[in-house]
């Protein structure tokens, strides 16, 4: 199960880049107790080898990530940018996307990765869910949808 | 005979096991026990290449492989009916194979 508060669910922020955008998410994760400083450079040194920017419609989102190590409790952090930023593609790291969602995941039970991913994934792939995801208000509406989604 | 696909992906998260997690489903559905899935880091690839039938890679291949190679990503991203349509083609290669 994934623990997901109010707390890190950022609405409508600015940052300047992918790395400080993942630096403010890993710090609200931290300060929950979810997971160690270590997560954060785990998860940095991931992205520049393997990033994980994806194409989807309406915009395209990214699925920053570390291993198991420096995760105390599974958690999702969230953020909605006011400006995209830069994430390179998963599928092609030559390839730039401008990312308008961010999805951290932090992840330390082998058996949740499958069941998340698979409903992360049937968010990614309905435009509508995305979009409605957008216009959502409050973190309590977002935390309620995200919920949903990863316990259907 | 048995047969293998092999689903490749970068690392970490292992998106890799959400193919093979769907792939295996619609096998097991269509009653394919003879064929096996593992999922892999592209970076080992080569221990597989001589062992495998399909390859599904999760991200760009930048090489040839000797066999069949599909791109993944729709399962990541893909509208429930992309992702049903990437199903049905490898479901097609693998029925291919049956024919050799």
């Amino acid at each position: 199960m994934f623990k997901i508060d109010e707390s890190f669910l950022l609405l409508d922020v600015d940052v300047l880049n992918a790395e400080e955008l993942i630096r403010v998410l890993c710090a609200k994760l931290e300060a929950a107790g979810c997971i160690t400083s270590a997560y954060v450079h785990a998860v940095l040194a991931r992205e520049g080898k393997y990033p994980t920017g994806l194409p989807t419609k309406p915009f395209c989102v990214a699925l920053p990530h570390g291993e198991m190590e420096g995760v105390k409790e599974s958690a999702l952090a969230f953020a909605r940018l006011n400006e995209p930023v830069v994430f390179r593609n998963m599928a092609n790291r030559d390839e730039s996307l401008e990312v308008k969602m961010v999805f951290l995941l932090a992840n330390n039970e082998a058996k949740n990765q499958v069941t998340a991913l698979r409903r992360l994934s049937d968010m990614f792939g309905e435009p509508g869910q995305l979009s409605h995801l957008e216009i959502l208000k409050e973190p309590i509406e977002v935390s309620r949808m995200l919920m949903d989604i990863l316990s259907e | 005979m048995s047969y293998r696909i092999v689903v490749a992906c970068g690392a970490g998260i292992n998106t890799s096991t959400l193919g093979e997690d769907m792939i295996r489903e619609r096998l097991s559905k269509e009653g394919r026990g003879d064929v096996e899935v593992i999922h892999v880091l592209m970076s080992n690839i080569e221990a597989y290449e001589d062992n495998m039938d399909i390859l599904v890679s999760m991200q760009q291949v930048y090489r040839e492989f000797k066999c069949p190679v599909v791109i993944g990503l729709p399962f990541l991203i893909g509208t429930k009916a992309e992702k049903e349509e990437l199903l049905n083609k490898i479901m097609e290669l693998v029925r291919n194979l049956n024919k050799k």
